[in-house]
C-alpha cells in the first residue's frame, strides 16, 4: 500500500466499511452498483448529497430572482435535501451537490466526481465553482484552476461532471502511508478511502467528520 | 505500404463535412423572410477534435443567429449532439457513417445541451481537457514502469486470462471503445493491455495479444452479435491484428486506441 495506490476490491472493502460508519454518524454516505448495459460486470461507487446555502457575496444564480418566498413541496422533490446544513432554510440560493467517489482503473486511486445545481435545476457554471471553492483552494487566482477542478465526461453514466484531477493523488497517498507507518510501527492506516477523503475531500467542498476518525481507531 | 506510409495516410484521413446552421435558429431576414446562411463545407482531419473549427462557425454564423453573449457553439449530427472532446473519427463512425457525403452537421448557439455535453466556452476548457487525457496516458506510463508486474496484475488481473509471472518486461496499450447502439453514444469501455499475454514459465513461446483478445474483454460486458463491426479509423481489421503494431500505427495524437462498434 506504500506506493499510494489501491486496488478495485480494496476500493470497495473500504467504501463498504465507510458506509457503515456514515451509517452511525447519519452522514449520508451511499454505495452504488452499476450494471452497465447487460454484461455481468457491476462497478461500485460511494454517492452523497449535501445542500449547500450560499452566502450573499458567494455566486448567485442569475436566472432567479432574488426575494421570493420558500419553494414549494421541496421534501417531496427530493429526499436529498433532507440532508440539508447551513440555515436551515430553504432558498433560491440553495446549491445541491452531488459527490460521486469512483474508482480510476487507469490511475488506481480513487476519485472525486461532483454536480452542483442551483435549486432551478440549472448546472452552477465552473466559473462559479472555482469561485465558490476558492475559500478551500491554493490554487486561488494563481492560473492553475484548470489543473484543479474542471469538468469531464462521468465515467459510468456519460455525463457531464466535475472532477478534481488525481493526477497527484498516488503521491500524496504514498507519502502519508509512509510517515503513518514510521508513527506507528506495523499498524497501516486501516481505511484508506477514509484518508484519502479526509485530505482530498474539503478541497471540493466536501468535509469530513472527526467522528469518523474516532470510529474507525475504535474498530 | 510500410507502417511509416500507414500512418501517414491516417494522420492524413479527412471526411467533408457540411456545416448549416440550425433553421430555427436563424433570425436573420430580408423584407421580413428569414434568411438562412449558406451552408459552409470543410476538410476535417479525422484525428482532430471540432473546437478547431468552432471559432470559424462562430464568425460565419453568430450574426445570422443573433448569437447572445451567454450563447455558446454546439453541433449536432441528426438529432445527436456532438461531444466535442471525442475525436471526428471517432464521431463520424458513430454517427456518420453510411450517410452520404458530405457528412452534415448542424450548427447551434442555443439551447446548449449541458446534461450531455462538457462546456467549451474557451480555449483554456479544450487545452485543460486534452492535457488531462495525455496525464491519464503518462500516469498509465508510470505505474508501468514504476511498479512490477504482481502489484500491476492484482489491479489487473481481470483483464487477462492467463496466468503470469514476475518481473517480465511490458508496456501496456491503452484502448477506449465506443458504441453507438445506447442513445447518447459514449466511452463504454476504457483498458489498457499488455502487447503479450504474460507468460506460464519462463520458456514458453511469446503470445501476441491481438484485437479478438481486446473484444473479447469488451464482449464479457457488452455482447456482441454477428451483426457488429470493429473500426478503428473507419477500417475494419483482422482480428488477428496484434496489438502492439495497433497502438504503434493507428492510435490517435492522445495516444489512445480509439475503436467504434457499429452495426454492419
Amino acid at each position: 500500500m506504500a506506493t499510494g495506490l489501491l486496488t478495485y476490491e480494496e476500493f470497495v472493502r473500504n467504501a463498504r466499511d465507510l458506509v457503515v460508519m456514515s451509517d452511525r454518524l447519519g452522514d449520508g454516505w451511499e454505495l452504488r452498483h452499476v450494471r452497465q448495459t447487460d454484461g455481468p460486470e457491476e462497478t461500485a461507487f460511494l454517492v452523497k448529497r449535501i445542500c449547500v446555502a450560499i452566502a450573499e457575496e458567494s455566486p448567485v444564480d442569475p436566472e432567479t430572482p432574488r426575494d421570493v418566498g420558500e419553494p414549494e413541496n421541496i421534501e417531496d422533490e427530493d429526499p436529498a435535501t433532507l440532508h440539508c446544513r447551513g440555515t436551515g432554510k430553504l432558498s433560491e440560493k440553495t446549491v445541491q451537490f452531488e459527490y460521486h467517489v469512483i474508482y480510476s482503473p487507469s490511475y488506481q486511486v480513487p476519485v472525486l466526481f461532483f454536480t452542483a445545481t442551483f435549486h432551478s435545476g440549472r448546472l452552477v457554471p465552473l466559473k462559479e465553482i472555482w469561485k465558490f471553492l476558492s475559500p478551500f483552494h491554493v490554487t486561488r487566482d494563481s492560473g492553475m484552476e484548470w489543473e484543479s477542478v474542471t469538468q469531464q465526461e462521468h465515467p459510468i453514466f456519460g455525463r457531464p461532471f466535475y472532477h478534481l484531477h488525481p493526477c497527484h493523488t498516488s503521491n500524496v497517498m504514498a507519502t502519508i502511508l509512509t510517515a503513518n507507518k514510521h508513527e506507528r510501527g506495523d499498524r497501516d492506516i486501516k481505511n484508506y478511502l477514509l484518508s484519502w477523503l479526509t485530505i482530498f475531500g474539503p478541497t471540493i467542498g466536501l468535509n469530513v467528520l472527526i467522528d469518523y476518525l474516532k470510529i474507525d481507531s475504535k474498530t | 505500404m510500410g507502417d511509416e506510409g500507414v500512418r501517414r495516410e491516417l494522420w492524413d484521413g479527412k471526411i467533408p463535412v457540411c456545416f448549416k446552421l440550425d433553421e430555427d435558429e436563424v433570425t436573420m431576414s430580408i423584407r421580413g423572410d428569414r434568411v438562412a446562411p449558406q451552408p459552409c463545407y470543410m476538410m476535417i482531419p479525422r484525428v482532430s477534435y471540432l473546437p478547431l473549427v468552432y471559432e470559424k462557425l462562430d464568425k460565419l454564423y453568430s450574426r445570422a443567429a443573433g448569437r447572445q453573449v451567454e450563447d455558446e457553439v454546439w453541433v449536432s449530427a441528426e438529432a445527436t449532439p456532438l461531444k466535442w472532446h471525442y475525436p471526428v473519427g471517432v464521431l463520424y463512425d458513430l454517427y456518420g457513417r453510411g450517410q452520404n457525403l458530405p457528412w452534415e452537421i448542424t450548427v447551434h448557439f442555443r439551447n446548449f445541451p449541458e446534461d450531455i455535453l462538457l462546456h467549451c466556452e474557451s480555449k483554456e476548457a479544450v487545452e485543460a481537457h486534452f492535457k488531462s487525457k495525455l496525464k491519464e496516458r503518462v500516469c498509465y506510463q508510470q505505474l508501468l514502469f514504476k511498479y512490477n508486474y504482481d502489484e500491476f496484475w492484482a489491479v489487473n488481473k481481470k483483464m487477462m486470462l492467463s496466468t503470469r509471472s514476475e518481473h517480465e518486461p511490458f508496456r501496456s496499450i491503452p484502448f477506449c471503445i465506443y458504441q453507438a447502439c445506447c442513445t447518447d453514444g459514449k466511452i463504454l469501455f476504457q483498458r489498457l493491455l499488455p502487447p503479450h499475454r504474460p507468460k506460464a514459465s519462463p520458456d514458453d513461446q511469446i503470445v501476441e495479444n491481438t484485437l479478438e483478445d481486446i473484444i473479447k474483454l469488451y464482449s464479457a460486458s457488452f455482447p456482441l452479435t454477428e451483426e457488429h463491426c470493429v473500426l478503428i479509423h473507419g477500417i475494419e481489421l483482422s482480428v488477428r491484428t496484434p496489438i502492439q503494431w495497433l497502438s504503434e500505427n493507428l492510435s490517435y495524437p492522445d495516444s489512445f486506441l480509439h475503436i467504434c462498434v457499429v452495426h454492419k
